[in-house]
């Protein structure tokens, strides 16, 4: 396999086909490749399946009809896939595929490939007087899979880094969705089959640069409301922003990581413990109660002695309700389980005779949870 | 203050109580208790009783603030209604349950409950708890429209037992009854 090689032309020059057939080639083949390898194959633009409601007119059943939007993909190859207008599926093409199969509610797959024709429209003859074509129309195909066949998609191997541009019958099948099929219509879309998605066009960069100062990533082609950002702003002072987008089309920041490494959230933080933190709870609990963990502590964390509880209680003493008696706390204790132990003694010197009961009481407790900075915490 | 309880659906009462400052308190029984919540009652002689409420016995709320539920939580109850899917929905309210002294005691029959109004609308649930040396046994009955008591069937020693007592609608009653 040889590089690149470019025409190159001189004056007096007689050209043959060949000539303006490598000029052609050339071009094709930088384009090819650049589509190949730096960006990763898929749906660039468009070519979503839609439904339209539809009732047949001899059974009345409700059945969808199906089409192809109009749409941009660059297969594996390097070659671009153009539909340039909205295409709708034929139930013959899928029948003559599928229609022999038991019914069933999973869906087909449907792929586009690449195809060239000889347009009707284009002139045949050459001033050598030949019958041969003189355009070729990079066309398309859509084709209906069966079963199972969305993991071809995933088998398919680009060609090497060299190779020419790639021309049919080479495939390359780019997946578009599925379809499903019931009593001998269409009845519904997916993008999503069997663990294989429709999938959609890359870009390989190591770097990624912004000529504005400011660099989106977003989940959508569209800045919608309510969708995620990730803003990389130079302004002074630059900061990183995860947001979501507004109505009026900015985002609003949910953490934001200013130039001086300061991190702000708007919502709470969870994770493992850094080294040195202290985490605290409160509150009150009766007795027999298990006394909470912070939160962001787990079980498991304690158990294993990655982190360290610490707990402090104080019975609460309730006033008397005869005015008359006494009580004290006979105990106030949490044990190795976080369960609290509380009892109250009462004595009321004015019954006869003089009596002492305990019951259970409870405690105001204070948990704190720290990460020594030796085991490890990070 | 959020505030969780933990209570025995079968008759409502609550029987323990958690408030968290800050933040949602746990809801899940098995945080709030582990697999099982220990009700101790001290009895004459025979030193502490522990009554184990396992935990697939006890549900969990999140209740509205209610502070009286730390130092009584016997003394209310969960007002558990029908939902409108036919479920069982149990509102954040607590209720405070009607306190009623009237004595417990084993006869030969066993645990005899009695309160002191009849519900003649409706069967009353009843359930109690036994300390019986390391045993526990857990009792349970009704006392029929226009009753006021029931016999629970068990069969103790004579001496001091620990008895926790849950008759739906009325305070809890955690307290030593003697088998004399």
């Amino acid at each position: 396999m040889t590089a690149p090689v470019r025409p190159s032309f001189h004056e007096g020059q007689v050209l043959a086909a060949a000539d303006l057939a490598a000029t052609v080639g050339h071009a094709r083949a930088a384009a090819a490749r650049h589509a190949r390898l730096l960006h990763d194959w898929g749906i660039a633009d468009g070519l979503g399946l839609t439904e339209e409601n539809r009732t047949d007119p001899a059974t009345g059943a409700r059945f969808v009809e199906v089409t192809v939007s109009a749409g941009v993909a660059v297969d594996g190859t390097g070659r671009e896939l153009v539909v340039p207008e909205p295409v709708v599926l034929a139930e013959a093409d899928f029948a003559a595929v599928n229609g022999a199969d038991q019914p069933t509610a999973e869906p087909y797959p449907v792929f586009l490939a690449a195809a060239e024709r000889v347009p009707t429209t284009a002139g045949t003859t050459s001033c050598g007087g030949g019958a041969e074509p003189t355009r070729v129309e990079e066309s398309y195909q859509v084709l209906f899979g069966r079963l199972g066949d969305e993991l071809l998609v995933a088998e398919q191997r680009p060609p090497a880094v060299g190779a020419p541009p790639a021309d049919p019958p080479i495939r390359w099948l780019v997946l578009l969705g599925y379809v499903q099929w019931t009593d001998g219509h269409f009845t519904g879309t997916t993008t999503t089959a069997r663990g294989v998605t429709v999938r959609y066009s890359g870009v390989r960069a190591d770097t990624v640069s912004a000529r504005s100062g400011e660099l989106v990533l977003r989940t959508r082609p569209e800045a919608r409301e309510g969708q995620p950002a990730l803003v990389l702003s130079g302004d002074d002072p630059p900061n990183l922003v995860f947001g979501l987008y507004r109505g009026t089309g900015s985002v609003s920041p949910l953490m934001t990581v200013a130039a001086n490494g300061n991190l702000t959230v708007a919502g709470s933080f969870s994770g493992r413990i850094s080294a040195g933190s202290v985490l605290a709870t409160s509150g009150t609990a009766t007795d027999g109660m298990l006394l909470p963990l912070p939160s962001g502590v787990s079980p498991e964390e304690v158990a294993d002695g990655r982190v360290l509880v610490h707990t402090y209680v104080t019975p609460r003493v309730p006033p008397s309700s005869t005015g008359t008696a006494l009580q004290v706390p006979a105990e106030a204790s949490v044990d190795d389980d976080r369960r609290v132990r509380c009892r109250l003694r009462l004595y009321d010197p004015t019954a006869s005779p003089p009596q002492v009961f305990e019951h259970p009481g409870a405690v105001d407790f204070l948990v704190l949870v720290t990460v020594a900075a030796t085991n490890g915490g990070g | 203050m959020a505030l969780s309880v933990v209570y025995v659906p079968d008759t409502g009462h609550v029987v323990g109580a958690l408030g968290v400052t800050g933040e949602s308190a746990p809801d899940d029984v098995g945080a709030l208790v582990g697999s099982a919540l220990p009700v101790r009652v001290a009895v004459d002689g025979a030193g502490t009783a522990v009554l184990p409420l396992r935990a697939r016995q006890l549900a969990a709320l999140a209740a509205d603030d209610e502070p009286g539920a730390f130092a009584d939580p016997l003394a209310f109850g969960v007002d558990q209604v029908e939902g409108p899917d036919g479920t069982v929905v149990a509102k954040p309210a607590l209720l405070r349950l009607a306190p009623w002294s009237t004595p417990l005691e084993f006869d030969a029959n066993g645990l005899v409950v009695a309160v002191p109004v009849a519900n003649t609308a409706a069967s009353t649930t009843v359930l109690a708890l036994v300390a019986a040396g390391e045993e526990t046994h857990l009792l349970a009955g009704t006392i029929a429209p226009g009753g006021t008591g029931v016999t629970l069937p068990v069969t103790v020693d004579t001496g001091a037992h620990g008895v926790l007592v849950l008759v739906a609608g009325w305070a809890g009653r955690l307290e030593p009854v003697t088998k004399r």
